[in-house]
């Protein structure tokens, strides 16, 4: 009795430890302080991009000013990062005073709140002169930098044109933060895989009856149903250069970009992921935990912007402009699931309208087809709460490998920083298979989005930003004059060409500026890195906020990342897949028609009275 | 005199109390001056004035924190009802009735005001028909029975380890442990408990009463454990059983436990979330939403314009379940069993 009494009292006592444990703050960013250089506090948002890059620029900055006296006695500047997740939310407006930190990169935040109306007052401090003086004027020495003389823009000048809108204050034209990152989600897919099954739809009069590249028995199939030989004896860089294999144009419409061969309609994707299975692979994975189902909403937001086109998402944010997609509410069929449009003028009276314009309802309608057909991605998995997002990137990392029996997964739905977040997935195999399974070795992308209709294909692709980021410098600590040289000088290092290269290249991602990196430069980037760096080129990106009061107010309306952009069924329903799966009764336009209805004029009127003229 | 003792109010019974508690202070903060004035000289008066001012200023701390925390936020919320945000000049507005309108245009008109209504009513029922069995086991531990030292262990260990320990088990005990169990044992297929709708009701509300249970438990356990031992002993002496002792002596001892526990869990009608916020974050399933979890979800989403919706509707709240609670103590203070 005696022992188990012990053995008991020792699991408690394990447990409160446990539980404990989550009270201590640990440090894993702990550095041992300089004393005779000049600290700067930096924060850091610990998300998906981790603080391996941020690392990077530290360790040149502190190089290049290693020699200047920011302070008597001392020599050199010292970067001390704290990575937190603390660096998130409508935390950081009402605990930015309370943190030394002089930069914060801070992601989900109300900037306009965080900068208030009066600067004199305004927890952060206003940071025009960085925005606005070349990339290579440097605040320390007060002179341009001549190991940068190329670099004559400014980061206004290269910054995202509706990001730039939204971080100019509209009535001072000050600038009090830069955003920090560009986030999207959306299919990323294993090209290995892809490649080895020939999972890419051809020219037209190419390809297997379904137009794929490979038929079913693993042959490549050239013009006119030839035969160019089998994949075990043929790779895809084979049969399509110069073997007689020739790939469709892809959603855009035109050859020889990095779309080739991806499905250009709504039809051909779920075409291709019937393929997939039918192929002994599974199509597509995404964690069934659900928070993180929201993902799936990011998704519908992004074919929806890209159903829109730039210019009428962005109606969304500025309440202004001609709506010219908007849907009859009184004109479906749906015998053949057709409706008609009207153009209408958008103020801020009638904002509600752009509620109904067709891209919701096809984007609804997307996932809709997709949870409702169980060949396209792993019921098991994708419905149980609790798979969580590192489970789903492990297997569908791991699921590559060929000895271990895992079914090959194609595509994951995941934001475009997974890759970095998956890190030590990747390290993990390594260690347990080879060099062969490193990050740099395999092969990844994000899949172009397909286009609702035949007659998109050939638009260029929209997509949001998934949330509001931002750096920052903290007014409260950042009082001296030599920090504040300081702080500013490091915000502008980390956008100088070198430092957004180097982002690339370690997070696998772009930052939300305009730059070009040069043949030799792209050559060092993963493939992940590199189809990102095409993407960041080549898509049309909206920012979902602006200055706009109402969209101000209540930004989980209007925002990709907005809890209450799809609420339906008297707000019962807020996860699309969710609610979709759940409730086989309820078809896309029934959800579509409800999201109208709820968020119709009343209560427009009665929510954002206020704001009305 | 009879009579008259009949027609005494709520109201009456509440100002004879207050007028007694302010008595009483009023004569202690005499006595404590008029005695230190007299005996000012000697070593222990001057000691009890030092006592006086350092217990007066360990209770300013939280009579300050009571100030700003309770009335100072009630007060502000009362403000905050008729207030609405300006985003521009940030700061708050008066707004006359439009919060008011708002609440009915976004949530009671709407289906999800019924269901928050049905999940807070049946969490509130299930609770009361789990009394019973709190109270038995509560006694069986108290008179330790055979065993009791295990069921101790097992309902109490929730209340004592970490919410988030517990609930990140428990997920995945629901989840993938019973599902993986089943399918092992039978070859049975289904989804986890968590995760399929057919389910997830039922193992939410087995989650929430096991949790429950034990706190319950340990109130009931204290209170017992208040009872005079000459009192059972007596009992026992003539012979009661155990359960005649449970039901003229336990029991109406810890009525007043009882009935406190009662009406202060009608008061958390409006705002018990059924931990749906520990399980889930602010994404669960809106089936299972009480009001409790609504107005919680909605706070951690909100920003400052989201606040004056927020305090009407805790105000609207309040005016329903704050009559609700007196009525209850006071029947409840009528219908209790007697001692005697």
């Amino acid at each position: 009795m005696k022992k188990i009494r012990m053995i008991f009292v020792t699991v408690l006592c394990v447990l409160l430890a446990v539980s404990a444990a989550g009270c201590t703050r640990t440090n894993p960013n702990d550095e041992k302080i300089n004393e005779n250089a000049t600290q700067l506090l930096v924060g850091n948002f610990d998300g998906g991009y981790g603080d391996a890059w941020l690392k990077e620029v530290k360790k040149r900055f502190e190089e290049k000013y290693k020699d200047v006296s920011f302070e008597e006695g001392k020599t050199g500047v010292q970067v001390l990062i704290d990575s937190s997740d603390k660096y998130s939310g409508s935390a950081v407006n009402q605990q930015i005073v309370t943190w030394p930190q002089h930069v914060i990169l801070a992601e989900n935040i109300d900037y306009w709140q965080i900068v208030g109306t009066n600067s004199k007052r305004s927890k952060v401090t206003e940071i025009t002169d960085v925005v606005t003086t070349p990339l290579n004027y440097d605040f320390i020495t007060g002179e341009n930098d001549p190991a940068l003389t190329d670099e004559t823009d400014t980061i206004a000048d290269i910054m995202n044109p509706s990001m730039n809108a939204y971080f100019k204050q509209e009535k001072s034209d000050k600038y009090f933060g830069v955003p920090f990152y560009e986030a999207t989600v959306g299919f990323v897919y294993d090209i290995d895989l892809f490649e080895e099954y020939g999972f890419f739809y051809c020219a037209p009069g190419y390809g297997d009856a379904a137009g794929f590249a490979q038929d079913m028995s693993g042959n490549w199939i050239g013009q006119s149903g030839a035969v160019l030989g089998n994949k075990s004896g043929m790779t895809f860089a084979q049969a399509t250069g110069g073997g007689g294999l020739k790939l469709s144009a892809g959603p855009d419409g035109k050859n020889g970009t990095y779309d080739d061969g991806m499905p250009a309609t709504y039809d051909e994707f779920f075409a291709l992921c019937e393929r997939i299975e039918a192929r002994g692979c599974e199509a597509l994975t995404w964690p069934g935990e659900r928070e993180i189902q929201r993902y799936l909403n990011y998704l519908a937001y992004n074919l929806w912007a890209d159903y829109e086109g730039k210019d009428q998402m962005q109606l969304n944010y500025s309440l202004s402009g001609t709506a010219t997609d908007l849907v009859k509410m009184d004109s479906f069929d749906a015998a053949t699931g057709t409706f008609e449009t009207y153009s209408q003028k958008i103020d801020n009276n009638n904002g509600y309208l752009l509620g109904s314009q067709a891209g919701k309802y096809y984007a609804v309608d997307f996932i809709s087809r997709l949870v409702r057909n169980e060949k396209c991605y792993d019921e098991n998995f994708c419905f149980t709460d609790g798979r969580t997002q590192y489970d789903t990137e492990t297997l569908f990392v791991n699921s590559a490998y060929p000895g271990d029996n895992l079914k090959s997964r194609a595509m994951l739905i995941d934001g475009s920083w997974w890759q970095s977040e998956a890190s030590k997935i990747f390290d993990d195999m390594v260690a347990t298979y080879g060099d062969e399974w490193k990050a740099e070795n395999r092969r990844f992308g994000m899949l172009a989005l397909p286009k609702a209709t035949r007659e998109k294909v050939g638009e260029s692709t929209t997509m949001a930003f998934n949330t509001a980021t931002a750096i920052l410098i903290n007014a409260k600590t950042t009082t001296d004059e030599k920090i504040l040289a300081l702080a500013k000088q490091f915000i502008k290092f980390m956008h100088t060409h070198e430092s957004l290269y180097q982002f690339n290249k370690i997070t696998g991602t772009a930052k939300p500026y305009a730059y070009t990196l040069s043949d030799a430069e792209q050559a060092t980037l993963t493939g992940v890195a590199k189809q990102n760096y095409e993407m960041h080129s080549s898509v049309d990106y909206v920012f979902s906020y602006s200055q706009n009061s109402i969209v101000k107010s209540d930004i989980q309306y209007f925002s990709m990342s907005g809890y209450y952009v799809f609420q339906a069924n008297d707000s019962q329903f807020e996860i699309l897949s969710l609610a979709l799966k759940e409730n086989p009764s309820w078809t896309s336009w029934d959800y579509f028609s409800s999201m109208v209805n709820d968020r119709g004029k009343s209560w427009w009127d009665t929510k954002f009275g206020s704001y009305l003229g | 005199m009879r009579r008259k003792e009949k027609e005494w109010t709520l109201w009456d019974k509440l100002r004879q109390k207050i007028g007694r508690l302010w008595y009483e202070v009023k004569s202690r903060v005499y006595a404590l001056f008029t005695r230190n004035r007299k005996i000012k000289k000697t070593k222990p008066s001057h000691r009890r004035l030092k006592d006086g001012i350092f217990v007066y200023l360990v209770l300013l701390f939280p009579i300050l924190q009571f100030c700003v925390f309770y009335i100072g936020v009630n007060v502000n919320s009362i403000v905050m009802a008729f207030q609405e945000y300006d985003v521009e000049a940030q700061n708050y507005l008066f707004a006359g009735w439009t919060n008011f309108k708002l609440i009915y245009t976004e949530f009671l008109s709407k289906s999800l005001f019924k269901i928050c209504l049905k999940n807070s009513l049946l969490s509130f029922l299930w609770i009361q028909l789990l009394s019973p069995l709190v109270l038995f086991f509560t006694f069986f531990i108290y008179k330790k029975f055979v065993g009791y030292r295990f069921f101790k262990v097992v309902l109490f260990l929730p209340t004592i380890i970490s919410t988030l320990i517990t609930v990140t088990v428990y997920k995945y005990f629901c989840n993938m442990g019973i599902p993986w169990v089943l399918e092992q044992a039978f070859g049975v297929k289904i989804g986890g408990l968590l995760s399929s709708n057919r389910t997830r009701y039922g193992a939410v509300m087995f989650y929430y009463m096991w949790l429950s249970f034990g706190t319950l438990m340990l109130m009931y356990l204290g209170c017992m454990n208040g009872i005079s031992e000459s009192i059972v002993e007596s009992a026992k002496l003539e012979g009661a059983t155990s359960m005649q002792e449970f039901f003229h002596i336990t029991f109406p001892m810890i009525y007043p436990t009882f009935s406190t526990l009662f009406y202060t869990s009608i008061a958390g009608i409006f705002t018990n979330q059924i931990n749906l916020f520990s399980i889930w974050g602010p994404d669960a399933d809106s089936s299972l939403w009480t009001f409790g979890y609504y107005m919680y979800r909605e706070v951690s989403l909100a920003t400052e314009s989201g606040y004056p919706y927020l305090s009407t509707l805790g105000i609207l709240m309040t005016l329903v379940v704050a009559p609700l609670t007196f009525f209850f103590r006071w029947s409840l203070d009528k219908i209790g069993p007697s001692v005697e």
